[in-house]
C-alpha cells in the first residue's frame, strides 16, 4: 500500500501515540482489504456510544484514548458526529434509567466530547447536523446511516466499526477499498417489487430482504417497481442493514446512482405483497405492548409531525407509554410538535432510542413500526422484548385513551 | 521453522500456542475476567487463552469484541499474541488498540497446542524453534482422466491405512527432486513414468516435523498398472474430485490443487 511522507510520519509516531495507533489501525484494515492507498474523508460518524452496547470494556477504552489525546493535545481532524447514547442525557430519570448506568453513560459522552466530537447523539446525522454531499468519501459507523449516506445521498462509506471510525476521525483518513471504489457500487441482484408498499411494508420488506440477500451472498440490490419517499428509504435501508449487512442499494428512477448501477445481466428476484404479509407474521408477535416506541432510526420532521397530528388534543392511556426518538436537531426545529406529543403524555426522547437504551429493565413488550427495531428488540442477550410490529397509525391508536 | 504471514498489529511476543480451528467471537465467546473461552461452538471451550499465543481461523460476531480484547489486555487476561488464518476488522481493531502483536495469513494447521513460539509481527513471521523442516516428494500419476492413489499399509511408519500419492523423503545431498520422484515411482509401483509438471510446495505438520512436500504430476502409459509392495495394501484410479471421499494423508487435496488437478 502506498503511503505519503506525511502518512508515514503519522504511522511512525512523530505526531504522538494517539495518531500512531489510529494510523496503524487504518493501515492494517487497508492491508486486510487490499487497498492501494489512503484517502481523506470529509466526515465521520462514530458508533460505540451507548453504555448498554459497549459496556465497561468500551468505556475503559474510550476514556483511555481521550486521556491520551488530551495529553498529546490532539483533537479529531474532521467533522465528527456521534451515535445515540443509552439515554436522553437530560431526561434519563423520566425514562427509568438507573444512576449507575447514567453515570457511566455520561463518562463515555464526555470522553467523546473532549476529543472534539460533536454531541449530536443521533443515528440520523444526515438530518441537519452532518449532511454529506454526493460523491464525498466518509468513514461512518452506524449501519442505517451508512445505508442512507450511500444509497439515498450517493456519498461513499464502508460500514465502519467503533474503533475504525474513531481512527478515521483522528487521522482524517480511511483506506480506499469496498464502497469507496466505483466497481464495488454496482448492483449484484435485481429485486422486482410488484406492489406498492406503504412505509410499514417498506420496513417489513427490508427486514425480509436483508436476511434473504445475505443468504444468497448478494450485497447490492437494485430495486425495480417502487417509488419510495426519503422516509421509506430510511426504513428500508435500516432494516436491510440490520438483518443482512446491506450497506448500499439502488432504486430505479429514484436513488442518485441508479443509472450506472447495472453492468451485466443480473439475477432477478421477485417479491409480492403476499410474501411480505407472510413474513410479517414472524415479526409481529401476539402480545399487548406496554411501550409504543417510534423513531428507529430517529424520526424525521415529517414523522414527528405526523405523530403530533394524530395525538393532538387526545389523552394517553395510563397503562401504556409512548416514546418518540428524535435527534436534538430535529426536536429543536419542531418545538410545536414536540409540545403537542408531550402534552398528550408521550415522551419525546433526544439522544437515544428503544434499541440502545436499557428498556428491558422496565418493559417486556414493545410496539414498533421499524424493521430494524423488530430485529434487535426480541434478542435474549439484548432487549428481551415481545414485539408487536404494526403500522404507525395502529401503534398510536393503541396508546390513545 | 519460520512461517511467514502478514503483519496486522505491531510488536513481538513469546508464548505457548493454543489453537482454535474455528472462528472466534470475543463478545460473548470469551469471558474477559478470566480469559477463558466460553463459546461451546469452539473446540477450546473451557480453556484459558490468557498469556498464550492464540491461533484461530478468523474473528466473528459483534464489533464490541474489539473493546473486549482491550479490556482483557488491561486485566492481564489477554493473549500475548494473536495468529489468524485470515484477519477481519473486529479482532484486528482489538489487537491494534490493545497493543497485542498480531499476524495473519498463517496456516494454523501447522501449529500444535503447546508449541512454544515467537511471534514477530513487525517482520510478519512466527518461529517454532523445536520443529524441523524435512523435504518430501509426492507424485500423482495420471492416466487419461484418472489419477492413482494408494492405500498405505499397516507396516509403514506414518499415516497407516490412509490414501496417498507415491511419496518419499528427500535426504540431504539427494539427487534432484524430479529424478528422485521418478525413482520413487519405479521403486513403489514398478511403473516407468514421465514427469509432466511440478507444483508449489505444501507444508504439513507431523509431530515435531513440518514436511515440505514437493508435488509432481506424472503421466502413465495407457495399459500400465502398478505393482505394489509391502508399503501399500491397495490402489485405485480415481477422478480427481473423488479425492474428498477418501481418508487421505493430510493435504493430498492441496497437492492436487497445486498440480491443477482440482
Amino acid at each position: 500500500m502506498y503511503l505519503s511522507n506525511e502518512q508515514e510520519r503519522m504511522l511512525s509516531g512523530e505526531e504522538g501515540e494517539a495518531v500512531r495507533k489510529a494510523m496503524e489501525l487504518i493501515v492494517a484494515l487497508g492491508k486486510i482489504y487490499e487497498a492501494e492507498r489512503l484517502i481523506p474523508v470529509s466526515s465521520v460518524q462514530v458508533s460505540g456510544v451507548s453504555y448498554k452496547t459497549i459496556g465497561d470494556a468500551g468505556l475503559e477504552f474510550i476514556e483511555d484514548y481521550a486521556e491520551m489525546m488530551k495529553k498529546e493535545g490532539k483533537k479529531v481532524r474532521v467533522k465528527t458526529t456521534m451515535n445515540p447514547a443509552g439515554m436522553d442525557i437530560e431526561k434519563w430519570q423520566v425514562m427509568g434509567v438507573d444512576r449507575e448506568f447514567a453515570e457511566k453513560q455520561m463518562r463515555i459522552y464526555k470522553a467523546y466530547v473532549s476529543m472534539g466530537i460533536e454531541p449530536s447523539l443521533t443515528c440520523t446525522p444526515y438530518y441537519f447536523v452532518n449532511v454529506p454531499k454526493f460523491g464525498e468519501h466518509l468513514a461512518w459507523a452506524e449501519s442505517s446511516a451508512v445505508s442512507y449516506a450511500n444509497s439515498v445521498i450517493g456519498a461513499r462509506t464502508n460500514r465502519e466499526g467503533g474503533p475504525s471510525a474513531l481512527a478515521s476521525a483522528i487521522t482524517g483518513l480511511t483506506a480506499e477499498y469496498g464502497l469507496h471504489l466505483e466497481e464495488n457500487r454496482k448492483a449484484d441482484v435485481v429485486v422486482e417489487v410488484d406492489f406498492n408498499p406503504d412505509s410499514y411494508l417498506y420496513a417489513a420488506l427490508g427486514n425480509h430482504l436483508g436476511s434473504l440477500l445475505s443468504k444468497m451472498g448478494k450485497k447490492v440490490p437494485y430495486f425495480r417497481g417502487i417509488k419510495p419517499s426519503e422516509d421509506d428509504m430510511k426504513a428500508l435501508g435500516a432494516a436491510m442493514a440490520a438483518t443482512g449487512s446491506i450497506a448500499l442499494y439502488h432504486v430505479e428512477g429514484t436513488t442518485p446512482e441508479w443509472k450506472n448501477a447495472i453492468d451485466d445481466d443480473l439475477e432477478v428476484i421477485k417479491v409480492d405483497e403476499l410474501e411480505i404479509r407472510e413474513h410479517i407474521k414472524g415479526m409481529d408477535r401476539d402480545c399487548e405492548p406496554e411501550l409504543i416506541a417510534i423513531g428507529c432510526p430517529h424520526a424525521s420532521e415529517r414523522e414527528l409531525r405526523r405523530i403530533a397530528e394524530m395525538v393532538k388534543g387526545r389523552r394517553k392511556r395510563e397503562d401504556k407509554e409512548l416514546w418518540v426518538s428524535v435527534s436534538r436537531a430535529v426536536a429543536e426545529r419542531n418545538k410545536d410538535a414536540v409540545r403537542v406529543i408531550e402534552d398528550f403524555g408521550g415522551l419525546v426522547l433526544r439522544d437515544t432510542c428503544m434499541v440502545v437504551s436499557p428498556i428491558e429493565k422496565r418493559f417486556r413488550s414493545t410496539g414498533v413500526n421499524s424493521g430494524k427495531a423488530a430485529y434487535y428488540l426480541p434478542k435474549e442477550s439484548f432487549c428481551r422484548q415481545c414485539v408487536r410490529f404494526r403500522p404507525l397509525e395502529d401503534l398510536v391508536r393503541m396508546v390513545i385513551a | 521453522m519460520r512461517l511467514y504471514g502478514r503483519k496486522i498489529s505491531s510488536g513481538q511476543a513469546k508464548g505457548d500456542v493454543i489453537i482454535e480451528p474455528g472462528a472466534v467471537s470475543f463478545l460473548g465467546g470469551i469471558d474477559p475476567e478470566e480469559g477463558v473461552v466460553v463459546d461451546s461452538a469452539n473446540q477450546v471451550s473451557g480453556q484459558s487463552i490468557a498469556g498464550k499465543v492464540f491461533a484461530f481461523s478468523t474473528g466473528k460476531g459483534s464489533t464490541v469484541g474489539s473493546y473486549v480484547i482491550y479490556r482483557m489486555k488491561k486485566s492481564d487476561t489477554a493473549p500475548v499474541a494473536i495468529i489468524n488464518g485470515s484477519a477481519e476488522t473486529i479482532v484486528a481493531s482489538g489487537a491494534i488498540i490493545s497493543g497485542i502483536p498480531m499476524i495473519d495469513r498463517i496456516d494454523i494447521s501447522l501449529l500444535r497446542n503447546c508449541d512454544s513460539v515467537m511471534v514477530n509481527a513487525d517482520e510478519g513471521y512466527v518461529d517454532i524453534p523445536r520443529v524441523r523442516v524435512k523435504d518430501a516428494i509426492t507424485v500423482m500419476i495420471r492416466k487419461s482422466d484418472r489419477v492413482l492413489i494408494l492405500k498405505r499399509s499397516e507396516r509403514v511408519g506414518s499415516c497407516k491405512g490412509r490414501w496417498a500419492g507415491v511419496s518419499g523423503h528427500i535426504e540431504k545431498g539427494d539427487e534432484n527432486m524430479e529424478e528422485r520422484a521418478m525413482k520413487e515411482v519405479e521403486e513403489e509401483t514398478k511403473m516407468r513414468v514421465k514427469i509432466i509438471r511440478s507444483g508449489e510446495p505444501i507444508l504439513a505438520r507431523d509431530r515435531s516435523v513440518i514436511w515440505r512436500i514437493h508435488p509432481f504430476l506424472a503421466e502413465a502409459k495407457r495399459d500400465e498398472e502398478p505393482e505394489i509392495d509391502w508399503e501399500h495394501s491397495k490402489y485405485r484410479w480415481i477422478k480427481p474430485e473423488e479425492v474428498y471421499d477418501f481418508n487421505t494423508v493430510p493435504k493430498l487435496d492441496k497437492v492436487m490443487e497445486n498440480l491443477k488437478l482440482l
